[in-house]
């Protein structure tokens, strides 16, 4: 079931790339994708290309497919072993959104973190404490995570 | 550079990894799917390259087993290989699935073959467009006077030629004109010593000769078929042709206008039926409703269907298809076992088409059923939208 859906957008990732973003599916398993996003410039991530991995699980497109970062990296949204808190990968998942659209939130997302909402307390703590130092930090381990990885 | 220029004639058929040297998914021929995987050790040099397939895909491709092996040690690379297995699909698998062909057909007569020979050489090979394995089969080109092709299709029984062949052809024709075949059976009796056996030699060319004369009846329904082949995006059927004298075509947003002609007053009034969401058939119905008596028979049928209903047939293209095509908004596909999507976020900025089953399934997982009706909001818009169960749901474990 929905075979057709994950095949169209495979084609559609490898046809119509996105802009700092690409995805391909694994060897293995159709449903697993190995993802890059380029960090956006005019961030602390900027420079840097963060790996991630997307499950489309049995349910799917009924149920939002599972991200996760593969890189290190510091954010108040996404926690030390890499997963994510996005709204759209929870509770305001539809199936009008596809893996595409979930990567460009995720990459939006880097942009524009936000502390309010953290999966990492003691990272959204800092943020909120002292911004400043806390994309100081980003930026380092952007470098020694997210370069030349 | 590397081309895969010809990946585009199996469009359900996606590289494993970046190597790209193993590529699977699904083959669509006719109307059906079959799970494939080819795999190689270098796209440049591929004859050593490995297919798998499913059983049902297996037996077909039995018989084809040598060409495909032949093709693949021939074809320089991937792609060239690509183009020639597409066309041993078309010529010899797709006839199979369309005809569903007897394979262990035997002429009954030895001269069954001599006879049918010079029946071709009478009418001209160049107007032979297909022979199937058995020479059972024939499609036939036929030129109407606007250089149209029209195809027609002649079955052989196994006692030809004392048998009747059955012709398919855009309108009810038979082999036998009783008057004409009396006088020239008489004719030869008395000319010629041949046997007592009624045979339809010299029948083919006969039968092309009445339905070419034919042709002139059909010429406006045609024009007319044309007209929406060229200047719309049909979407049913796949392949149009003028043996079909309907057409499914899309308009605005996700919405479809099926028409079928009247064949004899193809500039009549067809039948019509509305495809999409209410707010934007509803107001549509009523305007055909309200302004049919302005409707013009000297008109082709789709300027009095745009003047009528204050539309404009989209023609077709690529951004088309994508952005307002009629697929099911939660499967991307049209076609759900057989059946075309019939449930449309009732928002006028959506409009988006669902199947019943792939919304239904939706729903579920959103909120619970209540007596069979399930209350949820459009995938893509948030508005409100329900369905039922469809009759032949099933529980079951998806994949």
């Amino acid at each position: 079931m929905f075979q057709r859906r994950i095949m169209i957008e495979t084609q559609r990732l490898l046809s119509d790339p996105l802009a700092g973003i690409t995805a391909k599916p694994d060897e293995q398993n159709m449903r697993y994708f190995h993802a890059t996003i380029e960090g956006p410039t005019n961030t602390a991530y900027e420079g840097g290309v963060f790996h991630l991995e997307i499950f489309l699980p049995e349910e799917y497109p009924n149920k939002p497919p599972k991200a996760r970062f593969l890189t290190k990296i510091y954010h108040p949204n996404i926690d030390k072993v890499g997963r994510i808190c996005l709204d759209i990968l929870k509770k305001k998942w539809t199936a009008a959104l596809q893996i595409s659209k979930v990567l460009l939130s995720i990459q939006a997302l880097l942009a524009a973190p936000n502390p309010d909402d953290p999966l990492d307390n003691t990272v959204a703590e800092q943020w909120k404490q002292d911004e400043k130092a806390a994309l100081e930090t980003a930026r380092e381990w952007t470098r020694k995570y997210a370069i030349n990885n | 550079m590397n081309n895969f220029s010809n990946l585009k004639l199996f469009p359900l058929l996606i590289p494993e990894d970046q190597t790209l040297t193993k590529f699977s998914g699904f083959i669509q021929i006719y109307n059906k799917s079959f799970n494939f995987r080819i795999s190689m050790k270098n796209p440049q040099k591929i004859s050593t390259a490995k297919i798998q397939c499913n059983k049902e895909l297996e037996n077909l491709l039995i018989d084809s087993k040598e060409i495909i092996s032949k093709r693949l040690k021939e074809s320089e690379n991937l792609n060239s290989f690509l183009l020639e297995f597409s066309q041993i699909i078309q010529q010899k698998i797709e006839p199979v699935l369309r005809n569903e062909i007897n394979t262990s057909f035997q002429p009954k007569n030895p001269i069954y073959f001599q006879f049918l020979f010079d029946e071709i050489n009478e009418i001209g090979w160049e107007k032979i467009q297909l022979i199937d394995e058995n020479l059972s089969k024939i499609q036939i080109n036929l030129k109407d006077s606007k250089n149209r092709t029209i195809p027609i299709f002649a079955q052989i029984p196994p006692e030809f030629p004392f048998a009747k062949p059955i012709i398919e052809a855009p309108f009810p024709v038979s082999f036998e004109n009783d008057e004409e075949m009396e006088e020239e059976n008489q004719q030869n009796t008395r000319n010629e010593k041949i046997t007592k056996n009624q045979n339809y030699k010299g029948s083919f060319q006969k039968v092309i000769n009445k339905i070419t004369r034919e042709f002139d009846k059909y010429q406006d329904l045609w024009d007319n078929l044309d007209d929406f082949d060229s200047n719309t995006c049909v979407i049913e059927p796949e392949n149009p042709t003028l043996l079909e004298p309907s057409r499914k075509i899309l308009f605005g947003k996700h919405c479809s206008i099926q028409i079928v002609f009247n064949i004899k007053f193809p500039r009549s009034v067809p039948s019509i039926k509305f495809f999409g969401s209410d707010p934007i058939i509803l107001p549509l119905k009523e305007l055909l409703k309200k302004d049919i008596n302005k409707w013009d028979p000297k008109n082709l049928v789709r300027k009095n269907l745009e003047e009528i209903l204050k539309i404009e047939f989209p023609k077709k293209t690529s951004s088309s298809l994508n952005d307002f095509g009629p697929e099911c908004g939660i499967c991307f596909g049209y076609q759900n076992d057989g059946k075309s999507p019939d449930i449309f976020c009732s928002n006028i900025q959506c409009a988006r088409p669902f199947h019943n089953s792939c919304l239904y399934l939706y729903l579920k997982f959103q909120s619970s059923d209540e007596f069979g009706t399930i209350y949820g909001k459009c995938p893509y818009c948030s508005h409100e939208i329900q369905t039922t169960k469809p009759i032949d749901f099933q529980e079951k474990k998806q994949d």
